[in-house]
């Protein structure tokens, strides 16, 4: 199995261990990391040390290429013929990594970083939106039920929100098609913020018919 | 001799006054890794509602000087799982089980009373009246004398009879003793205070509140000398009612002074967040505390900041102003 383990900033921390796992089970190991500038990223000489290839990027371009890690996914993905991702990082940089995978077909599990009072399951401050294997939508705890989920589990686009067809939104059961009356449009839901609810049915028939896009660019 | 730190709870009696608070513990399940949970008081559960909420959006959390606001929405899997999976697992460990419920009309609160009345392993019944009453314009029960008697009598008359119900009551209130006396007129067997006082931190970058539900409930330290207050006040007012006190307590000298304050039971609950074991840290500071005092009973505390002797010593001494 060729493995791409991607980090972001302090994110890497959780890769080495996990590389070393893998190494194990004799998958070949390369690394994609990344952070704001080289003093940012954690585990460069390791990773270079250790893995068959070791891709940085910064955004200043003090070490390794300018940019960000998902600008040179593709690249990577191409060069080391990946067959699995596992990605830590920040939220937005996660939600890119697993597009990309999902346009290449390639499994990802992602680690996830919520803030958390507890990290221990009694607090519920570290939700979000993951679909079950039964199809319906929680909003499970990242420290216990987490932190490590596939990636297209993960709602990237209504993190934030209350999805309305989620376990226990108002109205939950006739949205997650639990009767035969449609789906209504959005409306109501817990959503004080102005942040949007971002399309949850539009993400849910992503879920149901992922796009598959050809690759442009990375 | 160890002190004595038996405490009643209505009909019960519990081994000692150390209770989680509701909302800090889930069910139990996550702390008893950290702790027996047969050993604290009692386990006062996170609210349970009639049906599974998915709460509020995140951000859930903000921290700040000496406490933090929470936000969550009363998330939660609905009084059917509760008493499917959470209740018999607490019974089976031989936990005693406080039941926080909520609810957003009286009827909802009355349902839940007379669900719990027919399982086994209730110790008792803590009403959260800090809920928007949909009947009401949204006015939260515990905001309004009448609305918070309505719950009161409400669960009293639903749930069995030897089931205690105590009624949680909200800081943030003009009159805490008319509310406290509104909900023992009503039937309520015994008081809960102080829920979170309502809260909101903007963040000067973003410019916006932190909290995706903009407000929240603000726990930890901060609060305590609003805690000691308003158990003072109503103890001061309704003496022979039973209090479970609770606000910022994060060690057994906290957990004293709100004793002695009137509350003869204590939950803890922010302190849980940053330790997981602070319900057993604190029982054993508590009883340490007594130690040094040569306290044999921790009962003979409760109040005690009442007593006129007391409080003229400690007067004359001038340590207090």
């Amino acid at each position: 199995m060729s493995c791409l383990l991607v980090g972001g900033g302090y994110g890497s921390a959780p890769l080495f261990a996990l590389a070393d796992r893998l190494r194990q089970r004799r998958c070949s190991v390369d690394f994609l990391l990344g952070a704001a500038s080289g003093d940012r990223v954690f585990g460069a000489l390791t990773a270079r040390r250790t893995g068959r290839s070791a891709t940085i990027t910064t955004a200043d371009g003090s070490l390794g290429v300018r940019g960000i890690v998902t600008d040179m996914l593709g690249q990577v993905i191409h060069e080391a013929r990946t067959d699995v991702i596992y990605a830590c990082g920040p939220m937005a940089m996660l939600r890119q990594v697993t597009a990309l995978a999902r346009r290449y077909d390639i499994p990802v599990q992602v680690a996830v970083e919520e803030s958390m009072a507890c990290g221990v399951g009694t607090c519920m401050t570290c939700v979000l939106p993951v679909i079950g294997s039964d199809g319906i939508t929680r909003m499970v705890r990242s420290c216990v039920d987490g932190p490590v989920f596939r990636g297209e589990q993960v709602r990237w686009d209504d993190i934030g929100t209350i999805p309305l067809d989620a376990f226990g939104a108002p109205g939950w059961e006739s949205r997650a098609g639990r009767s035969p009356r449609p789906a209504p449009t959005r409306g109501g839901g817990h959503d004080l913020s102005g942040r949007g609810a971002a399309e949850p049915h539009a993400a849910r028939s992503r879920q149901r018919a992922p796009e598959r896009r050809p690759e442009h660019g990375a | 001799m160890a002190p004595d730190l038996r405490t009643r709870l209505g009909n019960v009696e519990l081994p000692n006054p150390i209770l989680t608070a509701s909302g800090c513990a889930s069910s139990g399940r996550e702390l008893a890794q950290f702790i027996d949970v047969s050993k604290i008081g009692a386990v006062v559960t996170k609210s349970v509602m009639l049906a599974p909420r998915a709460g509020r959006p995140t951000p859930r959390m903000a921290e700040t000087s000496s406490g933090m606001l929470n936000s969550i929405g009363l998330q939660g899997p609905g009084i059917d799982a509760f008493l499917q999976r959470d209740l018999p697992w607490l019974l089976s460990r031989g936990a005693r089980t406080v039941v926080s419920i909520a609810g957003s009309t009286v009827e909802e609160y009355a349902e839940l009373a007379a669900r719990l009345s027919d399982a086994a392993g209730v110790t008792a019944i803590e009403v959260n009246i800090s809920c928007p009453n949909v009947e009401h314009r949204g006015q939260v029960f515990a905001c309004d004398p009448t609305d918070a008697g309505a719950v009161l009598a409400a669960v009293r008359s639903r749930a069995r009879y030897d089931i205690p119900v105590f009624a949680k009551l909200s800081p943030d209130v003009t009159d805490i003793v008319a509310i406290a006396r509104s909900c023992v007129s009503a039937g309520a067997d015994g008081l809960s205070m102080i829920n979170t006082l309502l809260g909101m931190v903007i963040d000067t970058e973003t410019m916006r509140p932190v909290l995706a539900g903009l407000t929240g409930g603000l726990s930890g330290p901060a609060i305590r000398p609003v805690a000691v207050r308003c158990i003072w006040q109503v103890r001061e007012a309704l003496p022979d009612v039973p209090i479970i006190g609770m606000g910022g307590v994060m060690n057994g000298r906290d957990a004293l002074e709100l004793m002695l304050a009137g509350a003869s039971m204590v939950s803890v609950g922010t302190a849980i967040f940053h330790d997981p074991s602070a319900c057993a840290r604190i029982l054993r500071e508590l009883d340490e505390e007594l130690v040094r005092r040569g306290i044999d009973r921790v009962a003979d505390l409760v109040g005690r900041a009442h007593d006129v002797k007391t409080t003229a010593g400690t007067r004359s001494r001038g340590t207090v102003p």
